[in-house]
């Protein structure tokens, strides 16, 4: 294998779990529920799958866990956000910390161990590639389609720039902003699976390591549309790939400093378009009827 | 006047639901949770051994807590604390390790050194939000991630003790006259827990006393306002990160002098006092005095679970859940105020 | 079959321990053109907004066509024929014409959207009423005027019978205005019934057949558009007697002392807001610029503090140059500002109202110590207190919340801080905008005395009998430039509404 398809099959695994949880990020966002915790329902998502598909054997189950478990957590972000209108960046903070104490807690109650769980029955793959990667792949496609050419997606596109106008011509605001986020958990918890049981086949201690707010930046890189976050996951995909390219064949480069590059990188990408970049007009602002 | 009240209370009525809830998982796990708590509030509080634990796990959360809550007050999430504590820990071991001279490597020296480590790590994630629009949020945690891999670096390769050949990641202690000194006989608190508390007395000042604060808060609040009033607010949003990140740096270097790792960096030794330092700000309703008491209150937390972990055999990891609780229904609060109307609401119907 | 179209019997709505509608009664017949005045914060809105189903009232009832309904949300209201025109439009300024009109009705099937079928509904309803427009076209490109129309035609196209319009004249030029009646009169003939929320009483003798007045969430009073003046209508607003008269002296102005010279700015998009404007404002003049919203003039204002990058040109006070500065040398060269949307920018809602009456001199008045770095809190609360005193700030207590005042007050501690600043200049932008009748005339007149003692003061209005009122000479903004201007005594309403939208006037 030349090395152009090594960069490109890797950049299609690193990228796979950024994608997706950018896609439903741009979800969330485009209704206007700002979603930070992303990270941690990746985590959860990753626990989960593994932690089913250790009891049941089958990891499919273990997938569908994960996305539930994913979705479950985007739930509890909703109601904070939507419902008791809470500030949606310390709930998405607080989420993160959530996953992260609660799965460190149960990998000691569950296996006594910490640090990682024992090996789990792995999704099948197909060579290099597994078949949970194709499926991400076509939902990146297939939510772009949904926004823009669904009747529910026009009202999430509304509800995100204007909920009040939206409210007025009888739009459900929270059902439909429940909706965005729950999908970002779900597709989250997607990513985590992939992480876990499609790549791996074990959950390890903070497993995500930043990809949930990789995928955040993705979005906004992306300008708030799917395809953009598909794009811009890929790019950051190619950040990952590279990575791991140069910790094989740039020996002589201390590999923490090529580890940090994807983190860099991002800042780097980041520094670049916004500004340009403009976000629903409604994005993280909580909905009231006003009161005049 | 309702609602001031309310806002002094939800801290008080989070950390009681937490336990509460935390009470339940533990009886989930076949545990005695009366029995439980009972170890933690004696690991916690009883003797002078446990609570010098006690502020020894409270200082860096002190230092922490106010970094995010003096950032918070600005209008911006400083999520990067874990990171500023790294490089201050970092600055602290490259100058109290490795120079001999104790005109350059001394108490005051060290002090401004780390300071200007974390000034400049966080006034780097400001300035891109004040001249680039780039979200703090993502800038912080990226940073925090470039932090660990600088920190394994740096203990693997030039802070390394022993050389390249060194048998751990970590660096040599620290000059005895850097160190900070013990407080109390027998334990390891230290000086470090003294400067924490100034630290949080001059974040009060500067920001109820000081032109500095009143602008700061100014651009918190209503930065276009405070733009139209003459202030500048790209300088302010970096001084407040950066501020903020001098705050979070010096608890890194308290970790390192003050004789909790051994009089060294070691490897992990910052642990999570950056995320930490998010749920002591918002118990601690972001400000300072608010701050200290949370951190000393999530202090006895933690050195309470090592107790309750012997002895009762609960995992100390349900302290973890007891924050995770305790932020979310902060960032909930309004659950509290629509449960009170109603509640009220209902009773004047009636 | 009642012979009222709509009736609304003691209606009444909390918010909290607000109460906005206090047993208000309504009745309109069929055909009727009804106005609804009252101050800000009367209950005007609130009671529409019942109307539309936005929120249920806590007592009464509503009767349309002698059948009691109950409107439990604006769907609700949509089938029963009522549709309204909000002030502020409820369209989504991303989205197309199209999309905005079939939003919550959207047609097609299996949860697809089918856009042709839509585009076909919108040019339908479109020439039913002879109202042109492009199904296509982004919100955001559309003139205010069209977007209003796109508003108007959203609710014929869900089968209004009875329209509700909120403030629908305050964003138009006054040609877009007779447009507008026009479209009224057509749609009185075509059988509906219209509503219509104002505070502009020229407009209510136009066009309305009765008024109904609203006064601090009460019913007070109804009467026939020809019984009714001007006075006798605000006079029922504001429960004691209003007399439109402002004290004017007559002043002789002096040299020149702010000086703009061949100005250009560009917008936030990085197009050109105001291209080679020159204008020079005298001591003890009030020069007024008139013209729609989004001519410029908010660039203009920003350009003027600093707050906007100049692209070109220079702007003088006293002979020295301060363009290019940033906004705190300007603020101490001179300039002081009353800003036009007093929530984003005129004050921090958070800080109790005496920080407010010193933000911008904080640092300098207000500041002691070593190096003024610490703030002097003995008189900044002294000089509130005397501020509070002297602007009639009421509540008169300094360390409470700047938001928990109304609106008129707190209007009145920015314009209180603004003339307490050592300054030249006064630039005011919409400065009475949202600010009840009675705190209206104590700002203008608080304007009038700053003429007195001979400072150069910019008024910058969307009302134009507020310019009309205040200025000794009026100019025109007009796609970023200054169409026309002319002395007060030459001026005319018809003559600046031409200008306004970009007319030329005869010789």
């Amino acid at each position: 294998m030349n090395i152009l398809s090594i960069i490109f099959f890797q950049t299609l695994r690193s990228g796979a779990p950024l994608c997706i949880t950018a896609a439903g990020a741009t979800c969330s966002e485009l209704t206007g529920v700002t979603n930070i915790g992303l990270e941690g329902m990746m985590l959860i998502g990753a626990f989960a799958s593994a932690v089913i598909s250790y009891y049941t054997g089958n990891p499919w189950i273990g997938l569908a866990a994960g996305m539930c478990a994913g979705g479950i957590l985007a739930w509890l972000h909703g109601l904070i956000s939507i419902r008791y209108q809470g500030n949606q960046i310390v709930s998405g903070v607080a989420i993160n910390l959530f996953a992260l104490g609660f799965t460190d807690f149960m990998l000691r109650v569950l296996f006594n161990q910490s640090g990682s769980s024992p090996q789990v029955a792995k999704l099948p793959s197909w060579g290099a590639v597994s078949p949970l990667l194709v499926i991400i792949y076509l939902l990146c496609i297939g939510t772009h389609f949904f926004v823009y050419k669904t009747k529910l997606g026009l009202r999430m596109r509304a509800v995100g720039e204007h909920p009040l106008a939206a409210d007025t011509v009888g739009v459900n605001v929270a059902r439909v902003r429940y909706f965005g986020v729950i999908i970002s958990g779900v597709f989250a918890g997607m990513a985590g699976a992939y992480l876990s049981i499609a790549t791996l086949s074990q959950f390890a201690k903070g497993m995500t390591a930043g990809r949930g707010f990789i995928a955040l930046a993705a979005m906004i890189f992306g300008k708030w549309t799917p395809l953009g976050a598909l794009g811009a996951g890929l790019l950051f995909g190619l950040f990952s790939a590279l990575e791991v390219l140069g910790q094989q064949y740039l020996t002589a480069v201390p590999g923490q400093f090529i580890q940090m590059l994807p983190y860099i990188l991002t800042i780097l990408a980041l520094a670049g378009v916004v500004g340009r970049a403009v976000a629903p007009a409604a994005d993280g602002v909580p909905y009231t009827k006003s009161e005049d | 006047m309702r609602k001031e009240i309310l806002s002094f209370f939800v801290p008080v009525i989070a950390v009681a639901t937490a336990l509460i809830v935390c009470a339940i998982i533990i009886v989930f796990m076949g545990k005695d949770p009366l029995q439980a708590y009972f170890y933690l509030l004696q690991g916690a509080f009883w003797g002078k051994s446990a609570i010098a634990q006690t502020l020894i796990q409270a200082t860096p959360l002190i230092y922490t807590g106010l970094a995010v809550a003096f950032a918070f007050r600005a209008g911006l999430f400083n999520i990067g604390a874990h990171g500023q504590v790294i490089m201050g820990g970092l600055a602290a071991a490259a100058l109290g390790a490795f120079v001999m001279n104790p005109l350059v490597n001394n108490v005051l020296f060290m002090i401004l050194l780390v300071c200007a480590a974390g000034f400049i790590f966080a006034a780097i994630a400001g300035w891109l939000k004040a001249r680039l629009g780039v979200h703090e949020v993502i800038s912080t945690i990226m940073l925090n991630y470039v932090a660990v891999n600088m920190e394994n670096y740096m203990l693997n390769y030039p802070l390394k003790e022993g050389g390249l050949r060194g048998p751990s990641p970590q660096s040599p202690p620290v000059m005895e006259w850097v160190q900070y000194l013990n407080i109390l006989e027998g334990t390891n608190l230290n000086f470090g827990f003294i400067i924490a508390i100034i630290c949080a007395v001059v974040a009060w000042f500067i920001l109820n006393k000081s032109v500095t604060g009143y602008e700061i808060k100014a651009v918190g609040y209503n930065a276009p306002a405070a733009e139209n009033s003459g202030i500048n607010i790209q300088w302010r949003i970096i001084l407040a990160m950066g501020i903020s990140g001098s705050f979070a740096a010096l608890a890194g270097a308290e970790r390192v002098l003050g004789g909790i790792g051994q009089d060294r960096y070691l490897s992990g030794l910052m642990a999570d006092y950056g995320f930490d330092g998010i749920a002591v700000a918002l118990l601690g309703k972001n400000h300072p005095f608010g701050v200290v008491i949370a951190a000393i209150l999530f202090g006895a937390l933690r050195a309470g679970a090592m107790r309750m972990q012997f002895m009762a055999n609960v995992p100390s990891q349900v302290i973890i859940i007891v924050q995770a609780i305790i932020i979310v229904l902060i960032a909930a609060e309004n659950i509290f105020r629509f449960a009170l109307e109603r509640f009220f609401h209902e009773k004047a119907e009636a | 079959m009642s012979e009222y179209m709509l009736q609304m019997s003691a209606i009444s709505k909390s918010f909290g321990d607000v109460l906005a509608n206090d047993n208000i009664d309504l009745a309109v017949k069929k055909g009727e053109v009804r106005a609804i005045v009252g101050e800000n914060g009367a209950g005007k809105s609130t009671l529409m907004k019942i109307l539309n189903g936005l929120y249920p009232p806590d007592s009464g009832t509503i009767f349309v066509n002698g059948e009691e309904v109950s409107i439990a949300t604006p769907g609700a209201a949509a089938r029963l024929g009522i549709g309204m025109v909000y002030q502020h439009f409820m369209l989504v300024p991303t989205l197309s014409v199209a999309e905005n009109m079939i939003l919550g009705v959207e047609p097609g099937r299996y949860g697809m959207l089918d856009m042709n079928a839509a585009r076909d509904q919108v040019n339908r309803t479109s020439n039913q009423y002879g109202l042109k427009i492009d199904p296509d076209a982004k919100v955001s490109s559309l003139s205010v005027g069209m977007q209003q129309r796109v508003e108007i035609l959203k609710i014929l196209f869900k089968g209004a019978r009875i329209l509700v319009f909120d403030e629908p004249t305050a964003v138009l030029t006054p040609q877009e205005v007779k447009e507008l009646y026009k479209i009224i009169r057509k749609l009185i003939d075509d059988g509906k019934t219209i509503l219509f929320i104002t505070h502009k009483l020229n407009e209510v003798l136009e066009i309305a057949d009765m008024i109904t007045v609203l006064r601090q969430g009460k019913y007070a009073g109804e009467l026939a558009v020809a019984d009714a003046t001007k006075e006798k209508i605000a006079t029922m607003m504001v429960g004691r007697t209003v007399l439109f008269d402002l004290k004017k002296i007559p002043v002789k102005p002096g040299d020149a002392v702010l000086e703009i010279k061949n100005l250009f700015v560009n917008s936030d998009k990085g197009l050109p807001a105001v291209e080679n404007l020159s204008l020079s404002v005298r001591a003890g003049e009030i020069v007024g610029i008139a013209g729609v919203d989004g001519n410029g003039q908010t660039e203009l204002v920003e350009a003027l503090n600093g707050l906007r990058k100049i692209e070109n040109g220079k702007i003088l006070i006293d002979g020295k140059t301060i363009s290019g500065k940033r906004p705190r040398a300007i603020c101490e060269a001179g300039i002081s500002h009353i800003p036009e949307d007093r929530h984003k920018r005129a004050a921090v809602g958070q800080f109790p109202v005496a920080y407010n009456l010193v933000l911008g001199v904080h640092y300098s008045r207000y500041a002691k110590g070593f190096r003024k770095l610490l703030l002097d809190f003995a008189a900044i609360f002294g000089d509130a207190e005397k501020n509070c005193k002297k602007y009639d700030i009421r509540p008169a207590r300094p360390e409470k919340s700047f938001f928990k005042l109304s609106g008129g007050n707190q209007q009145k501690v920015v314009v209180a801080r603004e003339l307490e600043k050592e300054h030249r200049v006064m630039i005011a932008s919409q400065p009475t905008r949202g600010v009840d009748i009675g705190a209206i005339e104590a700002i203008h007149n608080m304007l009038l005395e700053e003429k007195a003692q001979m400072k150069a003061i910019l008024v910058v209005s969307a009302e134009l009998s507020e310019i009309m009122n205040l200025s000794d000479r009026i100019a025109v903004m007009y796609e970023g430039q200054i169409i026309g201007i002319m002395d007060r005594k030459d001026a005319t309403e018809e003559k600046i509404g031409i200008l306004m939208t970009g007319g030329k006037l005869n010789a």
